[in-house]
Formats: C-alpha cells, structure tokens, sequence
C-alpha cells in the first residue's frame, strides 16, 4: 500500500464483506431451509435463524426420499455423482499425460497432427454435438452405463495442454542423466516425470472433479433409470412436481449435499486449485 | 578401462548445419581430456555425441576398442556429469546415486558398498537422506560426481560441471576432481569454456574453434607453442599481445629488432605474451631481444605482480605487460619494455598459422 | 519450443496417443461431422427417407421467428452476465489486492462458489425469489412489487442473470487477483511518486495492465454464458416464460427433445460451433504461446 489512510482500508472491508455477503446469503438461505418443516416453509415464515429438524431432513433425503416427487433415496445418486467425478477427473488426467509424454518426448510422423487434433477439441464442448453424440452411445449400448456418463467427456485438450506445459519446463539433462543410469522411456515416466508432475497432476484433479461432479446436460439426456441419476439432476426432479408441492426442505437439503463435496475439495485444496485454472486456461 | 577413439567424427544437423567436422583424437586408457573454446564451437555437442545423447552423422566414435555409434548411452558405459548437475529433484541423494545401479539390476548390498564408498570419498555421508533441494550448489555438485563414481564406468564425461560454482568453490573442486581421476585412473573427457580449468585438468587439451580442432597437445605444449592464432589468443590469461605487421609499411613505430623477422607478403601477426614482457632497465644489450615503447594508460599494482596498459608507439594496438614484483611507471609517459626473440611467436595473417623462427 | 533430448521408439508415441485420440475421434469429430452431415438432410415425416437438399434447413432456421428470439436473448443474456459479472469481481478483486488484514480469507469466502454447478446456483436463487414463499420473493410482494418470474418475462430473464453472475463472480474474480498480483509493485509506487492519486493510479497503470487479462475472461465469460448456464435454465425457467429464456443452447436441447427435425437442430449445432469457433480463434491469441510450434 502507498498510502496509509484508515478510512481507505475500512472502507475497503466493508466492499469485501459486502461481497462475501451477497455471496454466501442464497446458500445460507439454503441451509436455513434444509434445517425447517414444510409448513414454515408454505407458508413464508422462513427466518434466519436454522430449526432444529436439520438431521431428520437430511437422513430422510439421503436414505428415503421426497414423499411426492421423486421418492429416491439420494445416497444412490451422490455416489453415482462421485464415482462420475472420480472417473472423469482420473481418466482425463491419465489419457492427458500419456499424449502429452509423447507429444512432448517423442518425434514422430504426424505428430503435429495429432497435437492438433487433441487442440481442437476446445472447439467442440458436449453442448454443440449432443445429439449426434448421444446417437453415438445409444449405439454402443452405453447409456445408464457409468461409461456412456464418463468416456465422451474423458478426452481434454485443457489436461493435455497442462501437462505438455509442464513437461517444457523439465530440464533436458533430466532425460540425458536418465537415458544414461539406463532408463528407457516407461521408465523415465514413472520413476522421474511422474513424481515431477505430482502438484499439476494435483491441480488438475480438482478442476476436473469439479467439471465432472457439475455436470449436467449430459447426464440429463443420458440417463433414464433413477439408481443411474446424479446429484444435480436429483435435485432438479424434485422441483418438477406442482410448484406448490415441492418439498422445499428437502429440496434444500439435496441441494446442500450436492454442493458440499465440491467446495470442500475446492477449499481444502484451494493453492493448488488456484494455480491449476489461472495456468491451464491461461 | 577403456581409450576413447574418435575418427573424422562429424554432426551435419536437419538444414544442413554443420556443428562439428572432422575431429580425430584419441584419449588414452586413464587419460584426462579436455575439451575447451568458446561458446558454440561444438566442443559440447561433441562431448554428447560421446554419451550418446546426439547422433553421430559422420565418421566414428570407439569406446575401449569398440565402435560405439549404433549403441545406446546406457550401453556405452559411460557416465556424465552436467553443468546443471541433472539430480533427480524428487529423489533424495542416496537414491540419485543409487538409481543408475539400480536400473542395471545391481544387488541392494552391492549398492550400498558402492554409495557408501563414493559418500565417503566426497565426504556427502552427512547428507545421503536429503533431497537435492537441500544441498549447496557445492554439495550438489559432488553428488552429481558421486552419481558418476557409483558406477564405476569406463568413461566419465563432464559437461562444464563447474561452470555453476563460485569462483572460489571452483578453484577447490577443479582440484577435487583431478585428484579424484588420479586416484581413480578413470578416462575423462571434460568440457569447459574456461582456459585455466583447461590447463590445470588436463593431461590433454584439444583447443577448438568453429565445430573444428585448432590444435591437439599437452598444456604447456599449447602454451609455449600455439598452432594457430586462435589458439595464441585463447591459451593463457591475460591473452596475448597481437601486433600486426605489414611488409608495404615496415616494421611499426615503436617496435626495434623487428626488421629481421620473416613476414610473409600478404602480412603477419607479431604475438608476445603479457609476460613475456619486462621493463627495459638498460642492463641488457638489444642484440637477441626487441623493444618496445609504449605509451602508458594505467598501471595496475596487485601485490604479486604489476599490469602495465598502453598503446605501442603512442598511437598503435593496445598492449598489456605483466611484470613480476612492483614496477612503476607514471600515467601518459613513455615506457620501454623487452621481449626475448625465443618467446615471442609470429603468424600468418590470413592463413592464421604460425610461422616457424 | 522443442525438446533438445527426446526418445526414439517407432511404436510407443502411438500406443501413447491412442487412448485419448481414440475417444476425441469416436466421441467428438465423429459426432460433430455427424451434425454437419445431417444439417444438410431432411428427413419424411416417418423417417422413411431422407433427401440431400444443401442449405434448405438454414434457410428455415433463419425464416423462424423463435430463432430470433433466442439469438436475442443469448446476445442480452451474454451481455448482462459478462458486464456484471467483471465489473463486481473487478471490484471486489481490487479491494481483495490491497495489504489488508484477513485478505486470505476473503479470497476464500469469495472464490468458492467456482465449484457449485449452475443448476444449483439457479435452484438456490429460485428458491429465494420463489413469488410466494422465497424470502426474497416475497418481501417484493410486500413492497408491492408484482414479481412474478413463472409469469413475467423480464423477472424470469433477471432471475436467471443473478443466478449466473453470483455462480461467475468468483473465477473472474480469481483471475483479477491473479492478474493484479502480477503487476509489480514498484510500477505503483513510481505513480504514486509521480504525484497520481489512487483513482489515477487505477485507471493509468493498473487498467491497462490488466486488460489482457479482462480481454481473456470476456471471450471466456461469453462461451460460459452460452454453454454452462444451460443448468441455470432448465432448473430454473425451462427456457420459459413463453420462451423468454431460451438461449441458442436451450433450443437446440429443446427442439431435440420435442423430436422430429432432426436437419433442423443440426442446422442449430452447426451455427454453435461456428460461435465456438469464432470466440476460439479469439482468444488463440493469448493461447498462442502455449501452442507455438
């Protein structure tokens, strides 16, 4: 800071808190909810301050269901949203490494070809071939499948991009001195650029879980049966019944379930998410 | 142990550029070989063309009477030291050693003995459990030497390994490492851009210029006779005086005893070494010396010795004289200096050769 | 840039590549030339036959009002959320760059919402602008405002922009902050020696330095508002009121699910990925350095 002004710096914290504020209020709002009785609820009362039926509205969303919408228990789409977010983050980060290592350690014919290939997926996001692509897994026999959930989404020129970013910036010699203590290539991935990659790898994984946890048109068009539904679509099937219907306190409750696993990796795992989207999108 | 052999070795890159061309010579078993020149002049691309890390597009390299050139580095025997020590970041230093033995299938105790005895020998036993990270650049340095002991290979290679260190640390290591060869009568090839590691190290020198050798021989072979002006100018420090002489225009102001000298029409290049040098005190006759006078810009008084800077005949090539003890002379007067006719070296001054007196 | 030391091995970059050349051929090009492939047919009422007929599903494409429609409200759509999405977190990024106490904090009290999906930041805005039992919605009501967002056309379309500024506050804000840090501190303390005032400062040295950055999140924003907020959307309004919040996407998504012209929403595809193209080639240039060969 140049200058030293208290007024400055007082007005700057009531800016940010302002911010956090306006940011937090709808998912406080939520949690309030999650915490209440139906009739509160319908009939507008709801005030600040959380009730007190927080466990009962969350053990009825998680192993019973609502009673007139869907009447799914949800633990089954939470962990069809986790294990979609597992598959999706660690399959992107392991298809991406492998092209990006022989992108960056191997010369080869058509080697730019493929490099743009994979580069020119950024062009292409799930939304402007859905169709087409949903014909596609319907032909594999892969929808309600965790595949039909997970492969089309799997390749990513942003990974690829990322590690063949990282894998520029490893001394040359580290190669040399491996080829010379007798290394051949798969053993120069495992034993010297793997362990190097480890905080990218990190980074990526939190951005990728996030994409993949989030998602949500593609789920909504791929899946029919409802032990194959993720979180998100979950909560959305709740709100379909008659709008006065709708059983807000487990709406809310779902809702709250469903945003918690990825903030909390975003939060517990803030450096690395941080360094991992300001430099792979930039 | 093994000699390295080159043969009209040559590397023409994709594009048809040439970054070294016919380089002949031969290391002898336990010989110390040095590699030196400026930046660019292929000296490093040759020291990988011998790892086996650059592909040989000319001629042949053997390694203990074996052609090598098909063969990969892991299989050539060898071992490298880097300029920037190429430790594995995530390895701690024990297992940077280990590593090299451990892809050969070398038994765990055999591993062990032989980390333990090169720790040992550069004193890193303190020091094996931590990372590289953790080390000095010196420490690092010796453990990127101690990677290459483990395995006691037939060849060490030393890409500038001290090029990194300060210059006192490098003073102590350059010592370091010739004991260490001595005592380990491993062959080395080293390459270095630096002329007094070059003379001090090595048993060997090859001086080269341009992707060419200039001259191949012992230090003070070099010194005392340097083939080409390159190599005059390169060898030793200060670099040596250049005079040039032209036949059209005689012998320049400020020189006597030159006229005798057998320029050649197309002009030479008179060289004397800064200490060669000595303050003219009248006590000896001209008959198998030269003169100089020069007119002095600075004088330099360091203790040992005193650097005298001026110009020949007040307006000629600058010169620079090195005299041993304490000499004075005042700013912008006149100097005469001598130099005995048996050091001082004359050249061909298109061809660059020197000119046998 | 290029690696000086590689590996040669006639076989294994291949095998390397294959698994991800493998699902980007079988799952994008294929599908997208698919899409391309079939904006040029059209197909009979039974699916009996299909004819080529070139350009004929553009053209009525382009002869349908409700198109217009969601060109228009994807163009108002993108503007609202991008201009207030990055002028808030600008704000809120410049503050968060001052040497405060707590500053680490703030920044993760406001970068979190990065990881809600877009159908959850919009179900978490309906249910507080809800007309008749949101806590927000209905104080409205009891200032006598007749906000109504299943009714009103502009109510839906504001509900829907809050929604998805407050979920893209916090990744523009983390690239702000990125940006501003980046920024040495001596270039600001050499203003502040050269006499200009904090405003000054902001506007002369800190803006334009920042513009690259501000550059890159607008092409960013934009391929977010027409992509990620189909969430928002169909959670929130079902493109509704009377369409009023139908984006290009939600059209495409909708007019396939009512089925029947095939031709028709590939024809829409198409469109989008030339958009996508478009904002790509835009942005290429500050990617460029990642891809210099």
């Amino acid at each position: 800071m140049v200058e030293n002004r208290p007024f400055a710096a007082i007005l700057s914290h009531v800016i940010l808190i302002i911010g956090v504020v306006i940011i937090a209020f709808p998912v406080y709002v939520a949690f309030v909810a999650s915490t209440t009785d139906p009739t509160t609820i319908s009939n507008g009362q709801l005030s600040l301050i959380p009730d007190h039926h927080l466990i009962e509205n969350y053990a009825k969303v998680l192993f019973e269901g609502t009673e007139r919408s869907t009447k799914q228990p949800m633990i089954v789409p939470l962990m069809n949203s986790f294990i979609m977010a597992m598959i999706i983050a660690c399959g992107k980060i392991f298809i991406s490494l492998l092209s990006a290592f022989a992108i960056v350690y191997f010369r080869f014919p058509f080697r730019n070809t493929a490099f743009w290939v994979i580069f020119l997926t950024l062009m292409l996001p799930v939304e402007v071939r859905i169709y087409p692509t949903y014909k596609i897994v319907a032909d594999l026999h892969m929808l309600d499948t965790y595949a039909g959930l997970t492969i089309p989404l799997i390749a990513s020129a942003t990974a690829t991009l990322l590690f063949r970013q990282f894998f520029m910036t490893v001394p040359d010699e580290l190669i040399e001195a491996s080829k010379i203590d007798g290394a051949g290539p798969w053993k120069f991935f495992i034993d010297t650029l793997l362990p190097l990659s480890m905080t990218s790898i990190a980074a990526m994984f939190v951005i990728q879980f996030i994409y993949g946890w989030n998602q949500y048109l593609w789920p909504l068009l791929i899946t029919t049966r409802d032990d194959m539904q993720t979180i998100v679509i979950g909560i959305q099937k709740m709100l379909t019944v008659t709008d006065a219907l709708t059983e807000w306190q487990l709406a809310m409750a779902t809702t709250i379930l469903a945003m918690l696993p990825p903030v909390i990796v975003v939060v517990a795992m803030q450096r690395l998410f941080v360094r991992g989207l300001t430099e792979t999108e930039k | 142990m093994a000699g390295v052999l080159l043969n009209s070795v040559g590397k023409t890159y994709a594009g048809n550029i040439r970054a070294v061309s016919d380089i002949s010579f031969a290391v002898p078993d336990g010989g110390f070989c040095v590699l030196v020149g400026p930046s660019g002049c292929g000296k490093s691309t040759l020291l990988r063309m011998i790892a086996g890390l650059e592909t040989i597009t000319d001629g042949e390299i053997s390694i203990g009477g074996r052609v090598v050139n098909q063969v990969e580095p892991m299989h050539r025997d060898i071992a490298m030291v880097f300029q920037n020590y190429a430790l594995y970041p995530h390895m701690s230093v024990y297992d940077n050693m280990a590593y090299g033995l451990r892809n050969r299938k070398t038994p765990e105790p055999e591993i062990a003995t032989r980390v333990a005895e090169a720790a040992r020998i550069l004193e890193l036993e303190p020091f094996l459990k931590r990372r590289p990270k953790q080390l000095s650049g010196g420490q690092r340095q010796r453990v990127a030497m101690g990677r290459a002991i483990v395995r006691k290979p037939q060849v060490f290679l030393f890409d500038e390994p001290l090029s990194n260190l300060d210059a006192k640390l490098r003073g102590q290591m350059r010592v370091e490492i010739k004991t260490l060869q001595r005592q380990l009568g491993v062959t080395s090839v080293y390459v270095t851009h630096d002329q007094l590691e070059a003379m001090t190290l090595a048993d060997m020198l090859v001086v080269m210029n341009r992707g060419r050798i200039e001259q191949i021989g012992e230090p003070l072979y070099l010194y005392e006779n340097p083939a080409t002006i390159f190599v005059a100018g390169f060898i030793g420090a200060p670099p040596m005086n250049m005079i040039p002489l032209a036949p059209a225009t005689g012998v320049p102001a400020g020189i006597l005893g030159a006229e005798t000298l057998p320029v050649p029409p197309t002009g030479a290049i008179l060289g004397i070494r800064p200490e060669h040098l000595h303050l003219d005190r009248g006590e000896t006759a001209l008959g198998d010396r030269l003169r100089l006078e020069l007119k002095i810009d600075a004088v330099e008084a360091v203790g040992a010795e005193t650097y005298f800077y001026g110009h020949l005949g007040s307006t000629g090539p600058r010169l620079v004289v090195r005299e041993a003890g304490r000499g004075s002379a005042s700013p912008h007067g006149i100097r005469a200096f001598t130099a005995d006719r048996t050091q001082i070296h004359l050249f061909d001054k298109v061809s660059g050769n020197r000119i046998e007196l | 840039m290029e690696k000086r030391a590689v590996f040669s091995h006639k076989l294994l970059p291949y095998a390397l590549l294959a698994p991800q050349l493998l699902v980007t051929i079988v799952f994008f090009y294929w599908p997208a030339a698919q899409a391309v492939y079939q904006s040029f047919l059209i197909q009979d009422a039974f699916g009996i036959s299909t004819e080529f007929v070139w350009f004929e599903n553009y053209q009525m494409l382009f002869s349908e009002p409700a198109y217009y429609g969601a060109l228009l409200t994807t163009a108002l759509f993108s503007t609202a959320v991008t201009v207030l999405s990055l002028s808030l977190a600008l704000i809120l990024a410049v503050e968060a760059d001052k040497n405060l106490t707590g500053a680490g904090l703030y920044k993760t009290l406001l970068i979190w919402p990065y990881a809600v999906a877009p159908a959850v930041a919009g179900v978490l805005w309906l249910f507080m602008f809800q007309p008749s039992l949101g806590m927000i919605g209905r104080s409205l009501h009891a200032f006598g405002f007749n906000w109504n967002p299943y009714l009103n056309s502009g109510d839906a379309f504001t509900l829907i922009t809050a929604a998805a500024v407050w979920k893209q506050i916090s990744y523009n804000f983390l690239f702000f902050l990125a940006g501003l840090q980046s920024i040495p501190k001596s270039l600001i303390e050499a203003a502040a020696i050269d006499g200009a005032g904090s405003t000054r400062r902001f506007w002369t040295i800190v803006f334009p330095l920042l513009s690259p950055t501000a550059f890159y999140l607008l092409t960013v924003n934009i391929v977010y508002v027409f992509f990620d907020t189909f969430g928002i959307i169909h959670a929130v309004t079902r493109g509704g009121p009377a369409g009023a919040t139908t984006t290009l996407v939600y059209k495409v998504f909708s007019d396939g699910q009512a089925g029947g012209d095939l031709g028709g929403s590939a024809a829409q595809s198409v469109i989008l990925m030339l958009i996508v193209i478009a904002l790509t080639a835009v942005q290429f240039r500050f990617i460029e350095r990642k891809v210099t060969y």
